[in-house]
């Protein structure tokens, strides 16, 4: 049975959202983490400069 | 058109790190905002000299904050750094202390000044201080020297600067950097000029025989340190024919007497010039008057000098560190304030001088140290 036409764009497009981070998850999580690092850092030092 | 393809997917690779990296730096900070709030920095920018009493009574203080301050989350930060530096870094807004503690008071006009020489900051930075310890500033001396030529004064050290060759090799803070070298030039220019240090002007600096006996004083000088926490440290390195004498802080000839003994054979050996000594009185300013200072800083600050710095633990402490207390009930420990240390118990006798009152005079020392000294 065929999905109505919004039902079947929804199901596209997360198809496509899964695929993109299936292709770029290690970008993504390195760039994260690597932000989250300096952030932290970054607001530690801000905060606690002598 | 593969390769055009690997280039746009590289550049797409690129843009998403960035991307992820900028909301992760964004997590980051805002994480890190959220833990620190709710807890105090209280700082301390203290002279060098006091780190081993400092270092001890930070977690004594931390104790008393947290049973006079229990719902107060404050974090402690103390650090050492020599006066004339401090000062600099004070204005410049590198350091930012709701404490500092120079070696002498006599900084404290300095940096008002130099505060008040900023645009539109018309105010000193800070109008309150508290004393509780001192130093004399003393001549130290390797024992052989000091017991085989009777060494007693500023006079007896010149006389033996005039010999040839001397047997004096003499060292002293550099007057521009640091407190003790500052007060150095106050004491030689007294003992030329046969004036207690506080009556000293301007035109002190100017007499012919002043400038003479500080030019032969200074003749035999083989180094300038920049702090005096260094310059017992090359004089333990150099050893009785390196550097023979040096001006320096009681406390220091008190801390380095085993080592200079266990080294060398010899001990180092605190002369209190008959023409009299200048006290360093470490002064604890609150800087009051500092953009960054909140309510919760003042009453800390005000909690450590007028309540914390008279305990008489924390006094106790700093005894042992060598320092003598300004409070008459905290006996001098016996076995620190002894002959075998190099130093004396009781100095009562011996002439207390001051830093000379006249503003010209303070600014014009550093100059006059640098046209006498000699240039190596």
């Amino acid at each position: 049975m065929e999905l109505p036409n919004r039902q079947q764009q929804a199901k596209d497009f997360t198809l496509k959202i899964l695929a993109f981070i299936k292709r770029w998850w290690l970008y993504i999580v390195v760039g994260l983490v690597l932000g989250i690092v300096l952030g932290y850092v970054n607001g530690l030092i801000t905060a606690l400069v002598i | 058109m593969a390769g055009i393809r690997a280039r746009k997917q590289k550049q797409a690779g690129a843009l998403l790190l960035a991307v992820s990296f900028l909301v992760g730096f964004g997590i980051g900070t805002i994480a890190s905002n959220a833990t620190v709030q709710g807890e105090t920095l209280f700082t301390i920018a203290y002279s060098s000299e006091k780190e081993g009493w400092m270092e001890e009574i930070k977690p004594l203080f931390e104790q008393w904050l947290s049973t006079r301050y229990p719902n107060q989350h404050v974090k402690l930060n103390f650090f050492p750094v020599g006066s004339r530096e401090s000062i600099i870094a004070i204005i410049n807004g590198q350091y930012k202390p709701a404490i500092w503690s120079p070696a002498a008071s006599t900084w404290i006009p300095m940096l008002n000044y130099y505060w008040r020489q900023q645009a539109g900051i018309g105010h000193p930075i800070t109008t309150y201080n508290a004393t509780a310890v001192y130093t004399p500033i003393v001549i130290a001396m390797w024992n052989s020297i000091a017991s085989g030529y009777s060494i007693t004064s500023m006079q007896d050290v010149y006389v033996l600067t005039t010999m040839t060759p001397s047997p004096i090799k003499l060292a002293h803070t550099d007057p521009r950097l640091s407190n003790s070298g500052f007060c150095t030039i106050i004491m030689e220019v007294a003992a030329a000029a046969g004036k207690n240090s506080s009556d000293l002007t301007l035109s002190d600096l100017t007499l012919e025989p002043v400038k003479a006996w500080v030019k032969q004083f200074e003749s035999v000088a083989v180094q300038y340190g920049k702090s005096t926490g260094y310059l017992i440290q090359s004089m333990l390195q150099a050893g009785p024919a390196g550097i023979t004498t040096s001006f320096l802080y009681e406390n220091l000839v008190i801390e380095s007497a085993a080592e200079a003994k266990a080294q060398w054979g010899d001990s180092i050996v605190a002369i209190y010039p008959d023409e009299g000594c200048i006290h360093s009185d470490h002064p604890f300013c609150v800087l009051d008057n500092a953009p960054w200072m909140t309510s919760v800083l003042n009453n800390l600050s005000r909690a450590f000098t007028d309540e914390f710095l008279k305990l008489p633990a924390v006094l106790e402490r700093a005894t042992h560190h060598g320092f003598r207390v300004y409070d008459e009930a905290i006996t001098l420990p016996a076995d620190t304030f002894r002959s075998e240390n190099g130093v004396r118990y009781n100095i009562t006798d011996i002439p207390q001088m001051n830093v000379p009152a006249d503003p010209d005079f303070i600014a014009r020392v550093a100059d006059f140290w640098l046209m006498n000294r000699p240039v190596f």
